[in-house]
């Protein structure tokens, strides 16, 4: 009887020292983490829209969308004015999961798309980033050309573009003219 | 056995992928880039050496037919506390490790040097073991990870992932640097084998490596084999020598 009454005692001492430990881990990252998530978050916004990084944005309550790409929200800038609205998909490919914002601006042309966050290949994204998105920047989103190029990264460049047809698709659809 | 032997043995002589194969999930999930196997091999370093250091500690006070669920709730504790501090310090390491990050409770390495090494020694050895193993785990990691990412797009990168020393991500190497002095506009990633960034290239790459390493191992063995041969010959040649001097001068002695 003793013996069980103290190994639930040594049990009981483990997991309260446990819980400490990572409460007080907690309390200590807790707001760094929210913090960098919302930052991360605004930066892409921005990318999007080419603006600076000083400069202040407004967005909406994000809407969930049952076809095409996951959520629409609606970027104002600090005057309420629409800048534009971002698109964002996430989705699997071969070499892993991605998640892909695209922007467009009021005028209906793609101003940016991002690759937010990736288990891909770094250099493979990289590649995707330098060589490949810029080719939709500037694209009128009621007919995206699709630049068919030969790519060793070939499953992310397919994400991005699967990505932004959809994006643009669904824009053309629920926004355009 | 020495402090230095026992910070060593987790690199070549007892190295936990190569040798004992343990361990061989992140080895598997996590090398498609050099930047994630250094963060995940660092992540496991630092939940490895306090695990060992915390079990050594404690080792008298829990009950042995409790052990391994104390000991696993100790790992999960540094694991959970690693998981945080990622999410806080190193945000991209922490997307791109994803699932594989809380996995780390359930690597065997990690349980196997609390249950064999740090459960049976002090707690300064124990120390330096978790130290010597995580680093071996994490050289195994990092081999694995040049391999697969120079092999699948022809260059190694930084900064993408781990967000110290480097404001952006910078190519540390690629073939381009080389090709495009003679050629411009020339990207080695469109040639790669990205099979090699695929979970079947993990196999692989490991297999390859694994190879290598037996292929090096039977070398020395087999050096190893005739030396000793080629001594117990030159002991057998001096023995016989000196048997045939004794009847030789067994002979002289009898003549006389």
């Amino acid at each position: 009887m003793l013996d069980k009454l103290k190994i639930a005692l040594v049990l009981v001492v483990i997991g309260a020292l446990s819980g400490i430990i990572i409460y007080g881990v907690n309390v200590a990252t807790e707001e760094k983490i929210v913090k960098n998530r919302i930052e991360q978050e605004f930066d892409y916004y921005k990318d999007l829209f080419n603006l600076d990084s000083d400069s202040k944005i407004i967005l909406s309550e994000p809407t969930e969308l049952s076809n095409g790409p996951d959520v629409e929200l609606i970027v104002y800038d600090e005057n309420f004015t629409i800048i534009g609205y971002v698109y964002k998909t996430a989705t699997k490919n071969s070499y892993g999961d991605i998640t892909i914002l695209v922007g467009i601006d009021t005028t209906g042309k793609i101003s940016n798309a991002v690759i937010s966050a990736t288990t891909n290949t770094p250099n493979f994204v990289q590649t995707i980033k330098s060589k490949y998105i810029g080719n939709f920047v500037g694209q009128d989103a009621s007919s995206v050309e699709i630049y068919d190029g030969l790519t060793g990264a070939s499953y992310t460049y397919g994400s991005v573009v699967d990505v932004v047809t959809s994006s643009a698709a669904y824009y053309t659809e629920s926004r355009g003219e | 056995m020495t402090k230095k032997a026992n910070f060593l043995k987790g690199f070549f002589k007892e190295n936990p992928i190569f040798v004992f194969l343990l361990g061989m999930c992140p080895a598997l999930a996590v090398t498609a880039s050099v930047e994630t196997s250094l963060g995940m091999g660092l992540l496991v370093v630092f939940v490895l050496t306090m695990s060992n250091i915390v079990v050594a500690s404690v080792k008298k006070w829990i009950p042995h037919d409790v052990r391994t669920p104390a000991y696993i709730v100790i790992i999960a504790t540094f694991v959970t506390v690693v998981k945080m501090v990622t999410e806080a310090y190193a945000l991209e390491l922490y997307d791109a490790l994803g699932v594989f990050l809380p996995l780390i409770v359930v690597n065997c390495l990690i349980l196997g040097r609390a249950e064999a090494f740090a459960s049976k020694n002090t707690v300064v050895d124990s120390a330096i073991d978790g130290l010597g193993m995580g680093l071996g785990f994490t050289f195994a990691l990092v081999v694995i990870g040049v391999f697969r990412e120079f092999l699948a797009t022809g260059g190694i990168m930084y900064g993408v992932y781990l967000p110290f020393f480097v404001d952006s991500p910078i190519t540390i190497f690629s073939l381009d640097m080389i090709i495009n002095l003679f050629t411009s506009g020339f990207h080695i990633t469109d040639y790669g084998m990205k099979v090699f960034s695929l979970p079947p290239g993990a196999f692989i790459a490991l297999g390859i490596i694994l190879a290598i390493i037996q292929f090096k191992k039977s070398q020395t063995d087999k050096k190893a084999a005739i030396a000793k041969m080629e001594m117990i010959a030159e002991k057998k040649r001096i023995a016989l020598e000196k048997k045939k001097q004794a009847a030789q001068s067994l002979a002289k002695a009898g003549g006389k």
